[in-house]
């Protein structure tokens, strides 16, 4: 089937039924659009309405045909907008059983929009090993027996080799044919929708790939005022340092940060320093260039001497200090190792390391684990990560990610660094930073620092610096919890309005420095690229419903208060060195800080969103429900 | 006057701005953290935007603690100068 190509943008939203083979093109309506954006806020409304119409958020079946599989691109995706190559996918999270969301950059999404699809919505499940291409707005299923069993970057080369160079593809690796519950959805070498397991769900569809062959520019209302806004903005970026060093060193140089704060997690957080080994240079030395995304300005990424990709700094602390291996050479090559079996790097660390330690307290034994499970065996973390992507043995058990603690003995849980199943995304102890904290505790996908992490907290900027980036009171101690509600919630909204419009977080204001891209600046991007206009707050209202339709899922998924919380050893065990020493989450503390988000968020104190706001929310879910029938009754398989 | 030797040490990325981890400053006796930072700006001109720049403030650790601007030094002090950010 064609879809022809609307006059407005994320308008061209496609529904495969692999069970059937139907392939539908519907349009998104206009309202959605302006009242999500794209990106995250589309996916998530349509995940609403596709789930309830499978028999409830809580019932489905994550790794079944009903669960629908979201590939959502931004809305300034594909266009010149500066750092505009992301995209999200959605679904349920088989990792979590709860809102699974997942966001990656690289060249897929401008691919995608090019090949004329703004958002694919995949149910049931195809027969046989499959893949979709997708091109000039048509969309076919083709049979991938002759991948399945590729690795992530072996099957890309396979696919182009067959499609040609401009095939750009999202794939998966034998983790996700596997259905390992922390796999993920790749493209290029490293470039990872991670988070939550989609890879799985993908897998569990039998769908190895989705192949895009974009051709020409994506058109935009105003070419001029485009070009005009990404050479001013670029120029704006340019002038950042954070931007710079970025560029320069890309993320490993943080891990001396964290290291020299005491907040490097480390053998399961239950040291916060490690070695000087795994410091940035040491990276440097085995890095050969510096490679960038779709419309990128910052150029972050490591191409490394060993064949891949990265490592990230959450690579370097997770499968680094928090497994207590040393070697600069045995991270990069953990790191490869992950990418192209495509498993989620943060949630393969955390999951180790939380194994070793259940080993190391004799909790569990060398009957279970194979043989002896010991910190810093670089040959043993090897050999298990390719029994976890394949399930094989004690990476069988492991493969399950956080639901492995309901086959574990008792007292297993109190180990587990996750919030709400989802191991934490980044290897930086939050029991320092109280905002961090409740960042990891709120943020809806579970403990992730990329939902609202107010990274300038520890820059203890003066008060009137403070208010005029916030436009409220706030401690300028990183350990207090005053004030510290409202900056999570801030960061909230202007983090999932950059997931809506497919900008990566590196040039968002707040992520890193308060002189990046701000609601000012996106909205002059989305009028040249779109014509709609936004006032400033209404972009940040946009945020916040996507929040709040995110809060709602989680009710439906039945998430309670009780589930914004941290892991245990965060309240209990106090950190044991360095700046940090001593510091640790005070449990009355932490639920006022918690009673003060609801607040701000405009919750109650169950975290439920007010009446008006739900209502708002139900039209949105009906609207997407409306959209996805396109009149031929339900989509799921 | 009576004076006092301070060992900085430079974390990411600063060192690399004067091509070594550690300096060792003379200051004189009372100096508190801003008189460091001061010092160092004038002896690596090439540091100075960091030490300055509003947009990310270096961050001082002294004795495992955060330190201020106006927190007072010690001969053989060893203050820790990072600069923060996040990355995923």
């Amino acid at each position: 089937m064609t879809l022809e190509s609307k006059a407005y943008h994320m308008a061209n939203c496609a529904f495969v039924n692999l069970s059937s083979g139907e392939v539908r093109l519907e349009q998104t309506p206009p309202s959605l659009v302006r009242s999500l954006l794209g990106g995250r806020g589309l996916n998530m409304a349509y995940l609403a309405a596709l789930l309830r119409r499978a028999g409830g958020a809580a019932a489905v079946d994550p790794l079944g045909p009903d669960n629908p599989l979201i590939i959502g691109t931004g809305l300034l995706s594909g266009t010149i907008a500066p750092n505009a190559a992301r995209f999200n996918v959605s679904a349920k999270s088989p990792e979590t059983l709860g809102l699974g969301d997942a966001n990656c950059g690289g060249f897929f999404a401008a691919a995608m929009r090019r090949a004329g699809v703004d958002r694919l919505i995949v149910s049931g499940r195809a027969e046989r090993p499959s893949y979709l291409l997708l091109e000039a707005g048509t969309i076919r299923i083709l049979p991938a027996e002759a991948f399945w069993g590729m690795g992530v970057y072996e099957v890309q080369q396979a696919l182009k080799e067959l499609h040609g160079a401009r095939a750009v593809a999202a794939v998966i690796g034998p983790a996700g044919e596997h259905q390992v519950h922390m796999a993920a959805i790749m493209t290029g070498k490293k470039n990872a929708a991670g988070r939550c397991g989609m890879g799985a769900v993908m897998g569990s569809k039998n769908l190895k790939a989705v192949v895009a062959l974009g051709a020409g520019k994506l058109p935009v209302a105003d070419p001029a005022a485009m070009r005009q806004a990404r050479i001013e903005q670029t120029a704006h970026l340019k002038k950042s340092k954070v931007i710079k060093v970025l560029g320069q060193l890309g993320t490993p140089f943080l891990y001396d940060v964290s290291n020299q704060l005491g907040a490097i997690r480390t053998r399961n957080s239950q040291d916060n320093f490690f070695e000087d080994s795994l410091n940035a240079a040491e990276f440097e030395k085995r890095s050969d260039k510096m490679l960038a995304c779709t419309s990128c300005v910052v150029h972050c990424r490591h191409r490394n001497t060993l064949g891949g990709e990265g490592p990230e700094y959450s690579t370097v602390g997770l499968l680094g200090a928090n497994l207590g291996i040393a070697s600069a050479e045995h991270v990069i090559h953990l790191n490869n190792l992950v990418n192209e079996l495509g498993l989620d790097a943060s949630s393969t660390g955390s999951i180790i390391a939380w194994a070793m330690e259940l080993y190391q307290r004799g909790l569990i034994d060398d009957e279970l684990t194979d043989g002896p499970l010991l910190w810093g065996d670089f040959e043993r973390v090897h050999e298990l990560i390719l029994d976890i992507a394949h399930r094989r043995g004690f990476g069988d058990l492991l493969a399950e990610s956080s639901q492995a603690r309901h086959r574990l003995p008792d007292g297993a849980q109190d180990y587990l660094i996750a919030v709400k199943d989802l191991p934490q995304s980044d290897p930086h102890d939050v029991r320092y930073i109280k905002s961090f904290a409740l960042g990891i505790a709120v943020a809806s996908r579970g403990a992730d620092h990329l939902r609202n992490r107010p990274t300038l907290d520890i820059l203890r900027l003066p008060d009137e610096a403070r208010r005029a980036i916030f436009g409220f009171e706030t401690s300028r101690d990183p350990t207090s919890y005053e004030g510290k509600a409202r900056m999570v919630a801030w960061h909230d909204d202007i983090y999932a309005v950059a997931d809506c419009l497919g900008i990566c977080k590196f040039v968002t204001h707040g992520f890193n420095s308060p002189h990046l891209l701000g609601y000012e600046h996106f909205a002059r991007l989305i009028e040249a690229a779109t014509g709609m206009h936004f006032a400033e707050g209404e972009l940040r209202q946009a945020g916040q419903r996507v929040i709040d339709l995110e809060r709602l899922l989680n009710l439906e998924f039945g998430r309670t208060r009780a589930d914004d919380t941290l892991p245990k050893r965060y309240f209990d065990e106090p950190l044991p060195a360095r700046v940090t020493k001593g510091h640790r989450i005070e449990r009355a503390k932490f639920e006022t800080m918690l009673d003060e988000y609801y607040q701000a968020r405009g919750w109650d104190r169950a975290g439920r969103p007010s009446a008006e706001r739900l209502a708002e929310l139900e039209e949105l879910i009906r609207l997407s429900a409306e959209a996805g029938d396109g009149g031929q009754g339900p989509a799921p398989g | 006057m009576a004076s006092m030797r301070v060992h900085v040490r430079l974390g990411e990325p600063l060192w690399r701005q004067v091509n070594t981890r550690e300096v060792e400053l003379e200051l004189p006796s009372g100096a508190v953290v801003g008189d460091m930072l001061e010092a160092l700006g004038r002896r690596y001109p090439e540091l100075q935007s960091y030490l300055v720049e509003a947009e990310v403030p270096p961050t001082v650790f002294l004795a495992d603690a955060m330190a201020d601007l106006t927190t007072p030094l010690y001969d053989g002090a060893r203050p820790t100068l990072i600069w923060a950010a996040a990355g995923g």
